[in-house]
């Protein structure tokens, strides 16, 4: 299925809507959310992105880019058992620009009570309590947390999904939850790995989440089988360890340019959350494990904590999240990056390919933590204005923070700070 | 006018203006054919923000909201999910963005409202005490 052809489709269903439903007007809701955003930071050594879909970032100028976006959504209710819902939004994306895409797409089919069924585009929950990651008046936060959320990269998928309630007790409820599908989405990674394309990767996931009067709490497993390349310099870097493998009588050295396909790994991801708000308090927090098949992508530990506290309009909360990287060992290179002299241009080569290899396996990692503060007011019924100060603390090295310019981004001491201030809201879709 | 016949209307004054300024609960209403005769106060939850869709019958629930003051509609969300409003609309939201639920339908007035849970079974709502009428089958009081 091509890309735009699914939201044609469903719209041109939307539009044949009033002969199906019994109360039209009633049953075709129009709606939109967005967010106006101002972010800076401290530095201009290193760029802070929101996500790995984002081309570049804020630097010591302030910038719309990283919080901005703009969404809306037509639903239509077929009857009692099912739903159409077509969202777009536009946010600033891997190809440094605003295209809209489609984030929802899809019908939602409720045949027999606590059974639902979805197909189309869909999105992810990745937030502990159900936040949509790109409404930003349904959380509290700026923004989610770069650690857990920066790198994610699969947030939308084109396919199905199924979910069966279990009724525990008054109030209580289990839901088990299935995705089948492929991901649709492109990230950008910055000089090194370029554009990666990683739409149609197969992807499944399961989850089980718990909801208890004013607690949510939820675990999913996900897998994804990598469908493309990366771009950027690494098959120059490929290309030249083959060819120095030739020259040199050293095979090893184009097993390692092998072991750079990332194209058909496998990457996991298991996170484990929970919320719960009552009167006045908010409270949530997430970890998150992931592991690859690939060399470049290393395991990763990350997860945040967060506590909110409503003063009428207001409410003043605080943040902690964390990322830990262990990387993979780099492959054995033999002698390349220190060949004799009389090597003459290739002891050169050897020592760039050597560097190469060494910074690719490494560029992945996310050593780094956050401790956020900020302000939620909620001014209007539909909008709220937010606050936040990140105080951004990088260890060794992290992916988090972008630079197009190495010899630039080794001066950074690892230290940022972001200011940000939002605007955020609904039309037509809360209450 | 004598002192008797003074006090009683003194009495009677201070009884009505005490009588204005209290809360008037809140009944959660279904339809008398529903097969539903009581909620708990968290199944109740449940239909209002979004996460069940079937009565305990089986039968689809459709909940429904009056257009009411804001003051009113606070009390009667922190009375029931005991979260100020704003948290509410955020919940909602969630929801509506994520293509999974549609928000209660909205009626006018308290009239309309009974009509409407009188007019389907699978119907869910809430009113104020005094507008109760045989209509309609109160399953739940909150804030007596």
């Amino acid at each position: 299925m091509h890309i735009r052809s699914a939201p044609c489709r469903i719209a041109c269903l939307l539009l044949a809507l009033p002969g199906l439903a019994q109360e039209p007007a009633r049953n075709i809701k129009f709606s939109a959310f967005g967010t106006l955003g101002l972010a800076a930071t401290d530095t201009h050594l290193v760029e802070f992105r929101r996500d790995s879909s984002q081309y570049d970032g804020a630097i010591d100028k302030p910038n719309a880019k990283v919080d901005s976006r703009l969404g809306v959504q037509v639903s239509a209710r077929l009857g009692d058992t099912l739903l159409a819902t077509l969202q777009v939004v536009s946010k600033y994306n891997y190809a440094g620009n605003y295209r809209p895409v489609p984030t929802w797409a899809c019908l939602n089919w409720n045949p027999v009570a606590h059974f639902t069924l979805a197909a189309g585009y869909l999105s992810y929950e990745l937030l502990p309590n159900g936040d949509r990651a790109d409404v930003g008046y349904t959380y509290t936060f700026v923004r989610p947390p770069v650690e857990v959320y920066g790198m994610t990269g699969i947030t939308r998928l084109r396919g199905v999904d199924a979910a069966q309630t279990f009724t525990l007790g008054s109030g209580t409820t289990l839901q088990l939850m299935g995705y089948l599908g492929q991901s649709v989405e492109k990230t950008s990674g910055g000089a090194s790995f370029g554009t990666w394309d990683l739409s149609g990767g197969l992807t499944w996931a399961a989850s089980a989440m718990v909801q208890s009067g004013s607690f949510r709490g939820r675990a999913q497993s996900t897998y994804f089988k990598i469908p493309n390349n990366f771009g950027g310099t690494v098959p120059e870097l490929q290309a030249l360890l083959t060819g120095l493998g030739a020259d040199l009588g050293q095979p090893g050295l184009a097993a390692v340019a092998n072991s750079l396909n990332v194209k058909g790994t496998i990457g996991r991801s298991l996170q484990i959350g929970g919320a719960w708000e009552e009167g006045p308090y908010q409270v949530q927090g997430t970890l998150w494990h992931v592991t690859s098949d690939y060399v470049a992508i290393p395991t990763t530990n990350s997860g945040f904590v967060m506590f909110g506290y409503r003063v009428g309009d207001v409410v003043p909360y605080g943040l902690f999240a964390r990322s830990v990287s262990h990387p993979n060992p780099i492959p054995d290179l033999g002698n390349l990056g220190s060949l004799p002299p009389y090597y003459g241009p290739v002891a050169s080569l050897g020592a760039i390919a050597a560097a190469g290899v060494a910074e690719g396996i490494t560029s992945i990692d996310t050593n780094q933590n956050t401790f956020s503060s900020g302000l939620r007011w909620d001014f209007a019924d539909h909008a709220d204005l937010k606050f936040q100060l990140d105080l951004i603390r990088a260890h060794n090295s992290t992916a988090l923070m972008v630079n197009f310019d190495p010899a630039q981004g080794a001066q950074w001491n690892g230290k940022a700070t972001v200011m940000s201030v939002t605007l955020d809201f609904v039309f037509g879709g809360g209450r | 006018m004598n002192r008797a016949g003074i006090l009683p209307l003194v009495f009677a004054a201070l009884l009505g203006s005490s009588l204005a300024g209290a809360e008037e609960p809140f009944v959660i209403i279904v339809n008398p054919a529903s097969g539903v005769t009581r909620l708990t106060r968290e199944e109740a939850v449940e239909f209002f923000m979004g996460r069940q869709k079937h009565l305990p019958s089986g039968l689809v629930a459709l909940p429904v909201e009056q257009v009411l003051p804001e003051p009113v509609r606070r009390r009667f969300y922190e009375l029931l999910v005991h979260l100020p409003l704003p948290q509410v609309r955020a919940q909602w939201a969630r929801l509506y963005f994520s293509g999974v639920a549609q928000p209660p339908r909205q009626t006018d007035s308290a009239e309309e409202t009974l009509q409407v849970v009188a007019a389907n079974q699978g119907a869910i709502a809430f009113v104020e005490q005094s507008k109760l009428d045989p209509r309609v089958r109160a399953v739940l009081t909150l804030g007596n």
